[in-house]
């Protein structure tokens, strides 16, 4: 499993994109993982209203290939999907990468 | 006339405004305004705003305007503040709390001492800058031109990599979350002033955070931002480094937000162009690699001509062609949905009003939308 997420806007109005891949994770770091994309809702969220937001797009890509998604700005996350993006973003595992 | 029981007075909109006798306590007025219908909701807003904007002042408002989704725009029925004692400084700590956490614990007031938090003081001083020069320079009293009170939230979220503005209040993450440097957020002027620029322009022209508008949104904020900082700093427009946010990035990333005179250049995957002809078509949808149609990557190309205008002619650039963009945004002639063009066109003849047809200064503002090719009105000389 994969997870992606896209980050753009912010006051930098810079795109970062940090993936992490499951398979790369020890066992307790894959769990977590897998119990954070197992509590996400995969709709869309409202776009950030306010300028300067952050916009989110939220991507799992499952071991059988299927792919869900979920498209937000700062502050309409969809249940689930702004603690996974944290966890993506935020933490030590995700490979980044700065461009559209 | 004022009604005196809660449910008449809620009903009878038209006569509260101006009424100062005391009607129904604020959470009375709350629950009905969440229970109502659209009508009685209006109403009881009205009321509770009018009532709670005469006993205090309009930065106390915000949590009750962002639970009805409400801005202060909404509040221009209200008298303005008093000018004699300007807008009121403060600083909040929200402590690593998010939108519902806000605006925090009050750290600091405008006439209280530095607090010893840096952020809660650089937050402090560069909203006390940025006052200063809008109404320095232009005579504007605050964010709105009405006194608006100023409130800044420090310590938001975790190693929170952005600033931005509510809609009525600042907002500071820490930074260290991988793009900003810790600390990076507050301690540039620049930022700070871009992001209080964001409610000007929200108050005044109000342009459509979407493409071309959206990137005269981005680019006001940015050309202001520079100009607060710049002038804090004594820099002329040849000293000027025409850099947003020099300094905040982490090392590895590159050296600024955006370069106004060489758009493209301030970081590794920079992508402004700096001309018409390298403009990025991006369409407005819900992709945020599309950054609602270009806003923070087209405003590469306002940006450029500003800059360009201001090194041509010299001198400060908040005492040229600043005055001539503050114009263009404030006095009602640029619309919503304004484009580059609309905007170039605008700016030119301000320059000519203010400073005379053929002037130096119009030459100038002609010739920086000329390098980076947006289409001009015929020049009939």
């Amino acid at each position: 499993m994969k997870v992606t997420v896209v980050r753009s806007g912010g006051v930098a109005g810079m795109v970062l994109t940090v993936e992490v891949d499951a398979a790369e994770l020890d066992a307790d770091a894959a769990a977590q993982l897998r119990g954070l994309v197992d509590a996400c809702e995969f709709g869309d969220g409202p776009p950030s209203a306010i300028a300067d937001g952050f916009g989110y797009e939220v991507a799992v890509e499952r071991d059988d290939g299927t792919v869900e998604r979920s498209r937000f700005g700062q502050g309409g996350a969809p249940p689930g999907a702004g603690a996974l993006a944290s966890w993506v973003i935020d933490g030590p595992y995700g490979h980044r990468r700065a461009g559209r | 006339m004022c009604a005196t029981g809660p449910v008449g007075g809620l009903r009878h909109t038209p006569g509260v405004i101006g009424c100062r006798c005391e009607i129904a306590p604020p959470t009375l007025l709350l629950a009905v305004a969440e229970a109502g219908d659209a009508e009685v909701r209006d109403a009881a807003l009205r009321t509770l705003l009018t009532s709670a904007a005469l006993r205090a002042r309009r930065s106390t408002l915000g949590p009750t305007l962002r639970r009805f989704g409400l801005s202060p725009a909404d509040l221009a029925f209200l008298p303005a503040q008093a000018p004699d004692t300007g807008p009121e400084n403060t600083v909040y700590d929200v402590a690593g709390g998010d939108e519902a956490a806000l605006p925090g614990r009050r750290v600091r007031g405008t006439t209280d001492p530095p607090s010893g938090d840096t952020a809660v003081d650089e937050a402090f001083d560069g909203a006390a800058a940025t006052a200063a020069f809008y109404r320095e320079e232009f005579g504007r009293d605050s964010v709105d031109g009405r006194g608006l009170d100023l409130v800044s939230s420090v310590h938001f979220g975790q190693r929170y990599d952005n600033a931005f503005w509510t809609g009525d209040q600042m907002v500071y993450g820490d930074g260290g979350g991988g793009v900003f440097v810790a600390g990076g957020l507050t301690r540039a002027l620049d930022v700070v002033a871009h992001e209080l620029t964001h409610g000007v322009v929200q108050f005044s022209a109000g342009l459509e955070y979407r493409g071309q508008s959206g990137a005269l949104n981005e680019s006001f904020s940015d050309v202001f931002g520079v100009l607060v900082a710049q002038r804090a700093a004594g820099a002329d427009a040849a000293a000027a480094s025409w850099l947003v946010g020099e300094g905040t990035l982490e090392p590895s990333l590159g050296r600024a937000l955006r370069s106004m005179i060489a758009p493209g250049t301030a970081y590794a995957g920079d992508d402004q162009p700096a001309d018409m002809d390298a403009y990025a078509d991006l369409p407005v949808d819900d992709d945020p690699r599309n950054d609602n149609g270009g806003v923070h990557v087209n405003s590469g190309i306002p940006n450029r001509a500003f800059a360009e205008a201001a090194r041509s002619l010299g001198g400060n650039a908040w005492e040229t062609v600043g005055p001539v963009w503050y114009e263009v945004l404030t006095r009602g002639r640029l619309s919503r949905v304004a484009d580059f063009e609309d905007c170039a066109a605008l700016t030119v003849a301000v320059a000519g009003e203010r400073y005379g047809e053929g002037s130096a200064e119009q030459d100038a503002v002609r010739g920086g939308w000329e390098a980076v090719k947006v289409r001009l009105p015929v020049d009939r000389r």
